[in-house]
């Protein structure tokens, strides 16, 4: 009698954990469709392209960033979200539904303005209750609900003070309680910290990550910081002249990127241009005026085409003699400068193309070289990457 | 301490100014209390023309109709002034330049040109003269100067702040009415009041489009005058003194408040 037992067990923890699945999942949200799905995207203003084609799926509780250089059409892709802006084909839908035809005020999303755009003439507490009262929550509630944002945001004694007794970090947190406050399905924030000090800026992205965390919401933040992006996000979309360049995660931007673009927009990386010769895998060798370089290509790279290989100057090496464990990418330069940034020190190279190379050295294990020098620069096939250009 | 000639000219200078300025309306406010029915002799303290201003039915009447046309006229520019305001600063068009331009133009058209060619234009439609016109002509010169004051307000205008606002969930209106018209507000009160005076104290416009029974107080003052300045006439104009004075500090006090 004992297998039927365990039988029934089995039938019933499935049940229940199958319960606690769909209750959990039905209250945190945690469907399997986007939250957002952007469907070939188009805006154009007059004869100007400003989004072209930009297809992307936002999951929910998802920290995903729009990252682009002014001017890439990722705040227009974000107002289009808003409802601020109609796009001139393509399709928005959040949560499953189309919100095209819904405008701004019904959408169930709220935005962080770049500028805070605070209610001048409203205290705290009016600038935080102000969404909750057009929709006729009641007034005790209000008052609860609005004393809960504050005090996530660390603000609970200032309720009574006007946007212009704060400082631009406090305006901030009231722009961010004012839009969570009403419970989006999605908080859209455009370039949010983009008018703090360095320091503060790097203090509020540490405390909206954890924020993002713990409510679970979707946050789909702009930015042309490209350190904001990676220290940020779950995942990076970058953007580039209205069309999507790259979308994944930090490490996958970092370590992989697609395009010529993303490789040079996020962090700081050598390119160096030549003809695609061979594949074996995904490791395609590339001739760079005569030497032979291995890469990483991830999407497809036509032989005989032009290509870029990109290494990250922290993952080249400098060495007096050609170092032979260096597989094949072992090339000749001439050192050119060295340049103190601090925590570490950089050294510019000149490849025979003529082209220049950095390299970042750790302090303690600089080579010792002056200008003029014949140097050998060297990486790990797996740290270069082949680009289409 | 001896003061040195430019210094003494200056004071002189400046008192002269200051003369010229207030001296005239000392004497009519002196005038309005003196006994005589001359302007020329002093004859001792007295309050009656101001008692029988009071008892004078045509005064009265005139004032009333001022009075009418004047909050009429304030309600109606401010309301037409402020959204046109609005409008212009909000939307981008095709000539919308040139329209600003034309809106603005009647400010610095002479009054007597507007005068003329508003009654020419209630003639030639066949509107017969009185309040209604009165008040058509007020309003139509106000909304301008409606126009000018609310504009340079809204030049400091966060246009995202109503974006935030129907972000939040409010409706066009519900923003206009909870976030633009109360930052914009103290440009509202200022045309508000502003267009108050203009249509108060207008003459010559008046003075071709009012009708028989439409007299408005300046143009009843100015009738009066035809047969001389009485201290009747003082003791009105006094009191229209007195009555834009306050309005004036009533509007700095709102300015102030604001600050």
């Amino acid at each position: 009698m004992e297998i039927p037992a365990r039988g029934f067990d089995f039938v019933l923890n499935m049940a229940s954990f199958l319960l606690v699945y769909l209750t959990l999942g039905s209250r945190r949200g945690l469907s399997l469709q986007p939250m957002v799905i952007l469907q070939n995207l188009v805006k154009q203003y007059g004869s100007q392209t400003v989004v072209n084609d930009v297809s992307l799926e936002i999951r929910q509780g998802e920290f995903l960033t729009l990252l682009g250089p002014s001017g890439c059409g990722k705040t227009t892709t974000l107002r289009m979200i808003a409802g601020f802006e109609h796009p001139t084909s393509g399709q928005i839908m959040l949560d499953g539904e189309p919100i095209l035809k819904t405008p701004p005020y019904e959408r169930n999303v709220n935005t962080v303005f770049q500028n805070y755009a605070l209610f001048p003439h409203m205290s705290v507490f009016d600038n935080v209750a102000f969404g909750l009262r057009v929709k006729r929550v009641r007034k005790a509630d209000i008052r609860q609900r609005v004393g809960d944002a504050l005090k996530m945001v660390q603000l609970e004694e200032f309720a009574g003070r006007k946007p212009d007794q704060l400082s631009g970090g406090q305006k901030q947190r009231v722009a961010i309680a004012r839009a969570l406050v009403n419970n989006p399905k999605v908080l859209l924030l455009d370039e949010p910290l983009g008018a703090l000090d360095q320091k503060l800026r790097k203090q509020m992205q540490v405390e909206l990550k954890h924020l993002q965390k713990r409510l679970g919401i979707t946050f789909i933040f702009v930015t042309h910081d490209q350190e904001e992006a990676l220290t940020m996000s779950d995942r990076i979309a970058v953007m580039n002249g209205g069309v999507l360049e790259q979308v994944g995660t930090p490490k996958d931007i970092y370590e992989f990127p697609e395009t010529g673009f993303v490789a040079e927009f996020i962090g700081e990386t050598n390119l160096i241009s030549g003809v695609a010769k061979e594949r074996n895998g995904s490791s395609v060798a590339v001739d760079c005026g005569g030497t032979l370089l291995r890469g990483a290509a991830k999407n497809e790279v036509s032989l005989g085409g032009n290509v870029l290989v990109a290494v990250r100057p922290e993952r080249a090496k400098l060495s007096l003699q050609p170092d032979a464990d260096a597989g094949g990418t072992d090339i000749a330069a001439e050192f050119t400068e060295r340049i103190y940034v601090g925590s570490s020190i950089r050294t510019m190279v000149k490849l025979q193309s003529g082209a220049s190379f950095a390299v970042v050295e750790s302090p303690d294990r600089l080579i010792d070289a002056g200008a003029g020098d014949r140097l050998y620069v060297s990486w790990k096939p797996e740290h270069a990457v082949v680009l289409k250009r | 301490m001896r003061l040195s000639f430019g210094r003494k000219f200056g004071v002189f200078y400046a008192s002269l100014v200051y003369l010229f300025l207030y001296l005239p309306i000392s004497i009519l406010i002196l005038y309005s209390f003196n006994r005589s029915k001359l302007n020329a002799v002093w004859t001792g303290f007295t309050t009656d023309w101001y008692v029988r201003l009071f008892h004078n039915d045509s005064i009265l009447e005139a004032a009333k109709t001022s009075l009418t046309v004047a909050v009429i006229t304030t309600i109606g520019a401010t309301m037409i002034g402020t959204l046109a305001a609005v409008g212009m600063y909000r939307y981008h068009f095709r000539g919308k330049i040139a329209l600003e331009g034309l809106v603005f133009l009647p400010i610095v058209i002479p009054e007597i040109v507007m005068g003329i060619s508003m009654l020419a234009l209630f003639s030639q439609l066949k509107v017969s003269l009185g309040i209604m016109t009165l008040l058509a002509a007020h309003i139509t010169f106000s909304v301008p100067f409606v126009m000018v004051v609310v504009r340079a307000r809204l030049a400091g205008f966060d246009k995202n702040i109503e974006e935030a606002a129907m972000d939040l969930g409010a409706k066009p209106w519900t923003t206009f009415l909870k976030v633009t018209l109360p930052v914009i507000a103290p440009g509202v009160i200022a045309g508000a009041l502003l267009t108050f005076t203009l249509s108060i104290d207008d003459v010559v416009i008046s003075f071709f489009v009012a009708g028989p029974g439409s007299t408005t107080l300046p143009l009843k003052i100015y009738s009066m005058v035809k047969f001389g300045v009485t201290p009747e006439i003082n003791a009105l104009s006094t009191l229209m003194l007195l009555a834009t004075l306050l309005i004036v500090l009533f509007a700095e006090r709102l300015q102030q408040k604001e600050k």
